[in-house]
């Protein structure tokens, strides 16, 4: 009896443990992205790489969010874009998310905050297993739960009979 | 045979929660060659339990009990999971070249596939090992005995 009541608090402390590590990782919200978001959104900038589910261009508005009339390069005064090209380019060439590489992507990045921002990734002589413990947690807790419900669809069954 | 497959699949889970964060484990190298790697893995695993997909493939419609049927369900999801994964993951590979595989689409399109793939699969792990945890329990007990 006491071997089931510790399994049962062990268990209770997976299942918690996982609900955290559902909202720590947003799990549901990454494993349902494909099903939100579409090819073309992707590619737009206001779209998903904004979290903008609706994957509204807002290079295509006249105005601002302040309400202030948008200009672009070619309508500013000829002295206005020299002085810009002079300081350095335009910024306004430069401003897709695109080009800046998909390291940007925001969603990716919330992941990893504090740990090797702004670092190439592609070959690390580092092991850092946090986040993996917390993918650890959850797959138990995915696993404890699908045992109680396999053991309590049975445990019905038993009594119907 | 039972404790071959015991060492695949406690590999095969050790290796996914490895590859779950690219950033983990040495980097973006490791996890595009282990990812190819665990497909292999994934095939292995397939190709020990082959008399029982063929078994229940053949009877799938007929007299197979409900448990089993999940079963056999819950596998295809995990292989459409699998295919999936490595597919997007290919597609969306640095360090290895697959651009003669010229898959199309846009690389943020593979990149948001091979997270929710991923995401997805992990889950659908967990459930499979849940509904096979008595098997399991039972290669653990058998180890105890040996010993």
């Amino acid at each position: 009896m006491s071997k089931k009541i510790i399994n049962g608090i062990i268990s209770l402390a997976i299942v918690i443990a996982a609900l955290y590590g559902l909202s720590r990782l947003r799990f549901i919200e990454r494993s349902i992205w494909i099903f939100k978001t579409n090819n073309e959104q992707n590619t737009r900038r206001g779209g998903f790489e904004r979290g903008n589910r609706g994957g509204r261009d807002f290079r295509a508005l006249s105005q601002d969010f302040a309400g202030r009339e948008r200009l672009n390069f070619e309508s500013l005064p000829d002295s206005v874009r020299q002085r810009i090209i002079a300081e350095g380019g335009t910024g306004i060439q430069n401003d897709s998310l695109r080009n800046r590489g998909a390291r940007n992507f925001p969603g990716e990045r919330d992941e990893f905050r504090g740990r090797g921002q702004g670092h190439d990734f592609r070959r690390s002589n580092s092991v850092r297993l946090a986040s993996v413990g917390w993918f650890f947690i959850v797959f138990a807790g995915f696993t404890v739960v699908t045992i109680y419900m396999d053991m309590l669809i049975k445990w019905g069954k038993r009594r119907k009979k | 045979m039972n404790r071959i497959k015991l060492i695949l699949n406690i590999l095969l889970l050790i290796v996914m929660l490895l590859l779950m964060d690219p950033r983990s484990f040495y980097g973006l190298e490791f996890h595009e060659w282990a990812g190819l790697i665990i497909g292999l893995f994934f095939i292995l695993h397939k190709a020990l339990n082959w008399s029982w997909i063929k078994k229940v493939t053949v009877c799938f419609f007929k007299s197979s009990p409900g448990r089993t049927r999940l079963n056999y369900v819950l596998d295809v999801f995990l292989l459409a999971g699998m295919v999936l994964m490595i597919l997007s993951g290919i597609a969306i590979a640095r360090t290895i070249d697959f651009s003669w595989m010229n898959l199309g689409g846009s690389r943020m399109f593979w990149r948001v596939m091979h997270t929710s793939s991923s995401f997805i699969t992990l889950a659908l792990f967990g459930i499979h090992l849940g509904l096979h945890w008595k098997w399991v329990q039972q290669r653990f007990k058998f180890k105890k005995v040996a010993s």
